[in-house]
């Protein structure tokens, strides 16, 4: 199981921030910048979080 | 690369341009062929990946053209052609940095073909499907979904300056998605990842990431409860 649990992280933070990237649209396309701006950059902070799993997942040298 | 990159010149820029029958533009025509040219004899990326469509592209952004720049027809076949014109110059790109291998290729063992690599390239894929599947998702909610097409209908005075505006900024952030989350950990294992097993080895002599991630988890799930029992 933790072989796996650094990549399954990663994909499940980097689709997860790709729902908040989308959430944002919706506040933007109603002119809700004040919460597109929020949403978007929770969004990056955890695509960022998902990023530095995909690091450790390929960093990982066990096995 | 070249004959792909003629054909986008034609189909996106000078079709529309003769057809529109925009004479002062017919100056526009020529960047575009004199940097392929040039690209092409002196294999510069920056030429051929950025110089060509810009030159091809921002001439479709002038009011003379604007009835064939709307059209679905032309954008389709236009849209197609700058796919198959990125790809063939990014294939030949790699092909002309690649090593030069010597001596026979053959196909790895699948059965003693350890692990870590399985997982390597299972996140490699990974990679490559959020390529695709980030700026897919972003477009859809700009253009089609329905819930967000009719939001910027009703709020927007413009509503097409609004959801261009929208989708140049869906492009920005998956193309920040890209740079930052999926080609920088490839980028950094090329290197060996030692700055990653540098700072694993240190934060697993300070593990407080760990138990700061466990406290936040147990205060969400502590606030979800008192959510549901003060309700």
């Amino acid at each position: 199981m933790k072989r796996y649990f650094f990549e399954l992280l990663a994909l499940v933070l980097i689709l997860g921030a790709l729902g908040f990237f989308y959430s944002a649209i919706g506040f933007l396309a109603r002119r809700d910048y004040v919460g597109g701006g929020l949403i978007a950059a929770v969004g990056l902070v955890v695509i960022h979080v998902g990023a530095e799993m995909a690091r450790l997942a390929l960093a990982d040298r066990t096995s | 690369m070249g004959l792909l990159g003629a054909n986008l010149w034609m189909t996106a820029l000078v079709v529309p341009t003769l057809g529109a029958q925009a004479w002062p533009l017919v100056p526009l025509l020529l960047p575009a062929p004199a940097l392929l040219i040039f690209g092409i004899a002196s294999g510069s990326p920056p030429s051929l990946l950025l110089g060509v469509p810009l030159a091809i592209l921002v001439p479709l952004g002038l009011p003379e053209l604007a009835t064939s720049r709307a059209s679905p027809g032309p954008f389709i076949v236009a849209a197609l052609g700058l796919a198959g014109y990125l790809a063939a110059v990014l294939s030949a790109l790699a092909r002309r940095d690649a090593p030069v291998v010597v001596g026979e290729r053959r196909a790895l063992d699948p059965v003693a073909r350890p692990e870590r690599w399985q997982r390597r390239r299972r996140v490699h894929a990974a990679a490559v499907a959020l390529a695709l599947i980030v700026p897919a998702a972003l477009l859809y909610a700009v253009n089609l979904d329905p819930t967000n097409v009719q939001a910027i209908a009703s709020a927007n005075p413009r509503p097409e300056s609004a959801r261009a505006l929208l989708t140049a900024a869906a492009a920005l952030v998956a193309m920040v998605v890209f740079a930052h989350a999926l080609v920088r950990p490839l980028v950094g294992h090329l290197d060996g990842d030692r700055a990653v097993r540098a700072e694993v080895d240190r934060r697993r002599q300070r593990s407080w990431l760990l138990w700061l991630v466990i406290a936040f988890g147990l205060g969400l799930a502590g606030a979800a409860i008192a959510r549901g029992a003060l309700s």
